[in-house]
């Protein structure tokens, strides 16, 4: 990689990459890459350790039906198995890869078109705002660009406090999940540099069991992207939420944490009032586009639904 | 459910596509065979629709039943002048069969559908019967694969093929069983005497008989339909969903589909393109849509992420009913199944959509969107 620099990708799965380079999709800001270098086969990055004392270490070539139907994963993170499942399709998952997830490309319609030098490839204009953003588009937090992130797995790993553990030529760097991403000014959606590489995300053990919901809501049952997902990790005690985490996903340019709703409902016991009042909180301050004005009560709908189903 | 025509009635001349010509003289014209009220009856007492009402009014928290209705007719043999259906059947020294048509099956079953045909029509096993397709050579004119054409058009011309090509085998037979031609009869692999089916002669004996360098060629064709009676397939589809009115997400719970394609001459092939149409429908209804950038009339959706097709998880159960009649125009009483399956899927989810939260849609694909953006103002019209 030190040896290739800006020419080379890593390729593992492939089912973004070998799209974007089919797609043939180039700008000044983008480029279609010389050279893959394949990590599918380095046996590190394809486990899933468990440590008493660090937590899960998750290879980043873990493959993604290999996250949901990992025993541990089930049993106590819940979530990444239920984001897991509910992204793409038998055959995406069996190639696709949880860093492949986490470093995948915007789904904007124009990013993903040649004949459109967008911003994030380059480009001047945003072609988006003005355009086409029903399904794929940011409500919130947006800026020169205005695509909303496409993970499913970031909002749940970010739910559980998870870590990107980044390999450079100097070792390893450990970056919170949360600020592993960056914002829609930025040309690429991630803080690796040029040369790094997403080796792993560590989940921290939970310290109690906790109650951990991935909810998606797409145009279609399967094969699609998230237009709102909803990730939340809550620790209870009789009937008190003790630490509540609510992650959106598909309608800001990162990973979207709802901090207001948290602090309305932490140390409380839930009713509908709470859970009605914490839900409009979630994503306040939203600024819809045009047309994806619908987002706003699609994800405080899906807000809504998931402190139900803790509600006692 | 009353207000439908029971001829069907016409401002042209026919001649041109009945849509297509501007008359001011009316004419009604009888159709060859329907059974649309029977499709109609069958689709709804299938799906319940009698219990309408009480599931609509059973509310499941969020979601919101709804059962609706569509029917539809499809306009068969739509090649015009000068086009004809041509095929050819040959039957060669050894006993078996080729036959002829110009049209490629692409999926449509034709391969099956018109050996069945022929080997009906000769007597013979379909297995006996090679379909020769996809050679401009060997080959005539005849129509495509689409429109759900095929069958309707290159059956009649299969059947009159095959049935000429009966006949010179016959005559070769009549004097090997010391009779006359129209004495003969032929089935089960056997030519044998009407009046006396003990005087029997093996099919492939008779062939042996035909000169292995000159094979037997019986040929058919259908021209355009005539001026009257009016040919057309019928159907009608009842769908049961499940609108969820906080996120717009719709959930189709049961599809029937009751069709009139005539006679079923494969009913598995049949019930088969009944599934392929409403999976296709299902896509026009609710996923699938051409998004062209506003300002630069460019395609976006050029991917079939973006151009959301069905999955099999966005496909219901479906229960399929044939309603089989008689039709003398076509080989075997045979009417089209195909593109014309896919017709009253999209209205019939657009009725149930109504059905379920009184909203209707003029503007498919029904994303989520759409549905949450109408229940938005609905709320506050009132």
């Amino acid at each position: 990689m030190e040896k290739w620099g800006n020419e080379a990708r890593v390729i593992a799965g492939g089912t973004d990459l070998l799209g974007l380079m089919k797609d043939r999709l180039e700008g000044p800001r983008l480029r279609t890459p010389q050279v893959l270098i394949n990590v599918k086969r380095i046996a590190e990055m394809k486990r899933i350790d468990p440590d008493d004392e660090l937590g899960l270490r998750i290879g980043a070539a873990v493959t993604l039906n290999q996250l949901g139907a990992s025993d541990i994963i089930r049993k106590r993170f819940s979530i990444l198995s239920q984001a897991a499942r509910q992204i793409g399709t038998t055959q995406i998952r069996n190639m696709g890869t949880v860093g492949g997830n986490l470093c995948q490309r915007p789904q904007c319609m124009y990013f993903r078109h040649p004949d459109f030098l967008c911003y994030k490839k380059g480009g001047r204009t945003c072609y988006a705002v003005s355009g086409e953003h029903r399904f794929d588009h940011s409500v919130i937090n947006y800026g020169k660009c205005v695509v909303a992130h496409p993970s499913d797995l970031a909002p749940a790993f970010i739910a559980l406090k998870a870590s990107a553990i980044i390999a450079t030529s100097n070792g390893e760097r450990q970056v919170p999940l949360q600020d592993f991403f960056q914002g829609p000014n930025d040309y690429t959606e991630t803080v690796l540099k040029a040369g790094e590489l997403l080796v792993a995300v560590r989940v921290p053990n939970e310290r109690s069991k906790t109650n951990q919901l991935f909810l998606k809501h797409q145009v279609r049952h399967a094969s699609d992207f998230a237009l709102a997902s909803v990730a939340m990790v809550a620790a209870m005690s009789e009937g008190i939420v003790q630490d509540i985490r609510i992650v959106m996903g598909g309608i800001a340019p990162f990973p979207y944490v709802a901090p207001k709703t948290a602090e309305i409902i932490n140390g409380k016991s839930l009713d509908s009032k709470l859970i009605s009042r914490a839900a409009a909180a979630s994503i306040d301050g939203a600024r819809p586009l045009p047309r994806n004005g619908y987002k706003i009560d699609l994800a405080k709908a899906m807000v809504k639904r998931a402190l139900e189903s803790i509600r006692k | 459910m009353k207000n439908y025509a029971t001829d069907c009635s016409i401002s042209a001349e026919f001649g041109a596509y009945p849509d297509a010509a501007v008359s001011h003289k009316e004419t009604k014209i009888p159709y060859s065979s329907k059974n649309l009220d029977e499709c109609m009856k069958l689709a709804t007492e299938a799906i319940g629709w009698k219990n309408r009402s009480a599931k609509r009014s059973t509310r499941h928290g969020t979601k919101r039943r709804g059962i609706g209705m569509a029917s539809y007719l499809v306009f068969q043999g739509i090649g015009l002048m000068p086009y004809a259906a041509n095929a050819d059947v040959d039957i060669n020294h050894d006993g078996t069969v080729a036959l002829r048509v110009g049209v490629v099956d692409i999926g449509g079953g034709q391969q099956t559908i018109f050996s069945m045909i022929a080997a009906e029509e000769l007597g013979v096993s379909a297995d006996d019967v090679t379909v020769v397709y996809g050679d401009t050579q060997g080959t005539r004119y005849g129509p495509s694969c689409h429109a759900s054409r095929a069958t309707p058009e290159l059956g009649p011309a299969v059947l009159q093929a095959a049935a000429e090509a009966r006949q010179k085998l016959f005559e070769i037979a009549a004097p090997l069983l010391k009779t006359g031609v129209e004495e003969l009869r032929s089935q089960n692999g056997k030519i044998y005497l009407a009046s006396d089916p003990s005087k029997v002669m093996p099919f492939r004996e008779v062939c042996n008989k035909i000169d292995p360098d000159h094979p037997i060629r019986g040929s058919g064709s259908r021209a355009p339909n005539p001026n009257a009676p009016m040919f057309s397939t019928f159907g009608a589809q009842a769908v049961e969903l499940e609108v969820d009115t906080e996120t717009g997400l719709v959930d189709i719970l049961k599809i029937t589909a009751a069709h009139d394609f005539g006679k079923a001459i494969n009913p598995k092939l049949c019930v088969s393109q009944i599934y392929g149409g409403i999976g296709f429908g299902i896509g026009f209804a609710l996923s699938e849509e051409g998004i062209y950038d506003p300002r630069t009339g460019k395609l976006l959706s050029t991917n079939l992420h973006h151009y959301k097709m069905p999955t099999s998880l966005d496909v219901p159960a479906i229960h399929a009913i044939l309603t089989e009649d008689e039709d003398p125009y076509f080989a075997y009483s045979a009417k089209g199944a195909g593109e014309n399956t896919n017709a009253p899927t999209p209205p019939a989810i657009r009725n149930a959509i109504y059905d379920a939260i009184g909203i209707w849609f003029n503007d498919l694909p029904i994303t989520p969107d759409k549905i949450i953006n109408a229940l938005n103002a609905k709320k506050k019209k009132r």
